[in-house]
């Protein structure tokens, strides 16, 4: 498939449909890692990251993709996996130009949200749950009380409100330990 | 703070009116705290939302793997038929000694089968135009049992050339004479599986393609011995060319130039139309008697002859006849009345007509032959040695269980239809005259075949030199 088509999959919200078109450049990026010393496992992290990133680029009204997505998806890889392997060093990212420290910057940017994910994942399970349904499957307070048995709507919100607050606080703990 | 979520979720979800929507840009810009706690919640959603996107990433790299199994399952198979199809075409070699007969044999891929009822005479037509009228009362079962009403299975075959003569192993040889065949025929009528017989003095009436030029054919009947050869006897029943009932009609125009120039110059034309029946005529009869007549007209069992003319009628002017030639004449006849199309059309219907003999009775089913005797008048011998030590002499019966080795050869005319199973070590040809020779063996169950063309004018040794081939080949190697 061309990239126009897989972009305008992008555009009509058929992202599914997108991610299995680009899945097909992963033995090409698979190749790039362990070139560098990785592992197969790595090469999966990596072009799962760098697909996060293309997707969270694409959403940008601001983002204009001016490569072929091969070319736009190895670049990202190769800072993902260079940046995972803390192997910038200060004269590299000195060096950097034009798309690299965009690029660069959109993969420090995502760390940011791995964090929050992470912080997340620790939640209950019921939590989760009950925080997937409101945000990423946009249920009502109402259908997730039916769903989940709570007593109330209002019991349902408390419940999210606090499940919030919980994973905040734990993603805010994250990023101390991170900079002490 | 849980009201500022829920206005940030509601401002996210763009369910604010267009003034709180200012309202909420102008605190994010002006509230350090509100727009720490925007920008906190911003990044816990995107947080949230990677679950979600790695869902659909997992979804997409299954697909993927399952893809590339299926792709790889799909090349290992592919490969696989492909060995297979390969060792089929060059290495599968092996044939038992038993089956060698019956793959050389293809008769049964040219039975037509007809399903018809015994209750009424019954006429068929095959492809090649064989037509057959039955009469199911002069049938009857091998134990002389006659028919209660059971439904017939006719099966023909018709072997109108060469090539199909050769496929079937169908020879053309009567008690040591040659043949050269017209077409050779089967005819079997089976009912609950029993092939039926003519009850005795009873026939059918089979009116079969004129396939040759040749003249005076004549109707052979045949049998294969255990070995599958074939030989026909000759029968007693007379074979002519079909004949048909004629009429012949003279069109014609008469231009008189003697009442053109009475009226003033204006052409006057006669119509003139002569109609006469000539009786039943050959097509032979036809084109001696109208040798100018180019085609032949037919409706149903009748030839028209349609002789059409322009006169030029002259009194008192001679020189208006000289005037036109005979090619200018008959060309102004074509122009006229045989357009090329209509002249086409019309021979095609004739020439499909009359291809054929005159309809017989026939008193045996089972094969029959248009055949005439191959007049061989100058011989040669020649004799047959061959690389694997095959014994040729396999005519008898006992010569199939006393040899572990066996052939099948083929003796081809190039000339005429004239095929022979060879089953001696040597064999009687004409001189100076070209034949194919085919032959197939089986040496421990290993498939080899040899072929040549040889034009011989003096008596010599024919080696053959077998080669090992798949018997997917057989077709291929009996192709003339």
């Amino acid at each position: 498939m061309s990239d126009e088509k897989i972009m305008l999959l992008f555009k009509n919200g058929q992202r599914d449909k997108a991610f299995k078109e680009l899945y097909k450049l992963y033995p090409r990026i698979e190749k790039l890692i362990l070139s560098k010393g990785g592992t197969k496992t790595d090469a999966n992290d990596v072009f799962q990251e760098a697909l996060i990133i293309l997707n969270r680029n694409l959403e940008k009204l601001d983002f204009k993709l001016t490569s072929s997505f091969y070319t736009y998806l190895y670049s990202v890889s190769r800072f993902v996996w260079k940046d995972t392997q803390k192997q910038f060093s200060k004269q590299e990212l000195h060096n950097l130009q034009g798309e690299e420290v965009s690029i660069l910057d959109a993969v420090l940017e995502e760390q940011k949200y791995q964090s929050a994910e992470r912080a997340f994942r620790e939640l209950g399970e019921r939590c989760q749950r009950l925080l997937q349904r409101f945000y990423l499957k946009k249920m009502s307070f109402k259908a997730i009380a039916v769903a989940m048995q709570f007593k109330s709507e209002k019991a349902a919100k408390n419940q999210k409100y606090k499940c919030l607050q919980k994973a905040k606080d734990i993603y805010r703990n994250q990023f101390k330990t991170l900079q002490s | 703070m849980e009201k500022y979520i829920d206005l940030i979720n509601a401002y996210l979800n763009k369910t604010l009116s267009e003034s709180e929507v200012l309202e909420f840009e102008n605190r994010l810009n002006a509230d350090f705290e509100f727009n720490t706690i925007y920008n906190e919640h911003l990044i816990f959603l995107k947080g949230i939302e990677r679950i979600q996107i790695k869902e659909e990433i997992r979804e997409a790299k299954s697909s993927f793997f399952r893809f590339k199994w299926l792709k790889s399952v799909g090349s290992i198979i592919g490969v696989l038929i492909l060995a297979v199809l390969v060792w089929s075409l060059f290495f599968n070699n092996h044939i038992p000694k038993d089956e060698l007969r019956g793959v050389l044999n293809s008769e049964t891929e040219f039975v037509q089968h007809f399903e018809v009822s015994s209750d009424s005479i019954i006429t068929i037509e095959g492809e090649e135009g064989t037509r057959l009228t039955i009469d199911p009362k002069d049938l009857e079962f091998p134990s002389k049992q006659p028919l209660k009403g059971e439904v017939l299975t006719i099966q023909l075959i018709e072997l109108t050339n060469k090539q199909d003569l050769l496929i079937a192993n169908t020879q053309t040889i009567s008690n040591d004479e040659w043949l050269i065949s017209g077409g050779a025929y089967k005819i079997d009528i089976k009912a609950n599986n029993q092939t039926l017989v003519l009850k005795e003095g009873k026939t059918i009436e089979a009116k079969f393609p004129k396939n040759t030029q040749e003249e005076n054919m004549q109707v052979f009947y045949g049998d294969r011995n255990k070995n599958g050869y074939l030989n026909w006897n000759l029968s007693n029943v007379q074979l002519q060319n079909e004949k048909h009932f004629t009429i012949f009609c003279k069109d014609s125009i008469v231009l008189d130039v003697e009442m053109t120039s009475r009226f003033g110059g204006v052409e006057t034309m006669m119509h003139l139309l002569e109609i006469d029946t000539l009786g039943f005529l050959t097509q032979d009869e036809l084109n001696s008697r109208f040798p100018q007549i180019e085609s032949f007209g037919n409706q149903v069992d009748t030839v028209i002859v349609l002789q059409e003319y322009i006169y030029i009628e002259t009194i008192d002017s001679f020189a208006e006849l000289s005037a036109l030639s005979i090619d200018d004449y008959k060309t102004l006849i074509n122009q006229r009345y045989l357009t090329k199309a209509d002249s086409l059309q019309l021979k095609k219907n004739y020439e499909k007509r009359d291809l054929f003999y005159e309809a017989i009775e026939i008193s045996k089913l089972g094969w029959i032959n248009i055949d005439q005797y191959y007049k061989m008048e100058d011989r040669i011998t020649i004799t047959f040695e061959n690389n694997k030590d095959v014994n040729f002499n396999t005519f008898t019966e006992e010569a199939y269980s006393e040899n572990s080795k066996w052939h099948e050869t083929y003796l081809i005319d190039n000339e005429n239809n004239t095929i022979l199973n060879v089953y001696s070590n040597s064999i009687e040809i004409p001189r100076g005259k070209p034949f194919t020779i085919i032959s197939f063996c089986v040496v421990e169950d290993i498939f080899y075949v040899s072929r040549k063309t040889i034009n011989f004018n003096e008596g010599e040794t024919v080696i053959l030199n077998y080669k090992k081939r798949n018997k997917s080949q057989i077709k291929s190697l009996l192709r003339l």
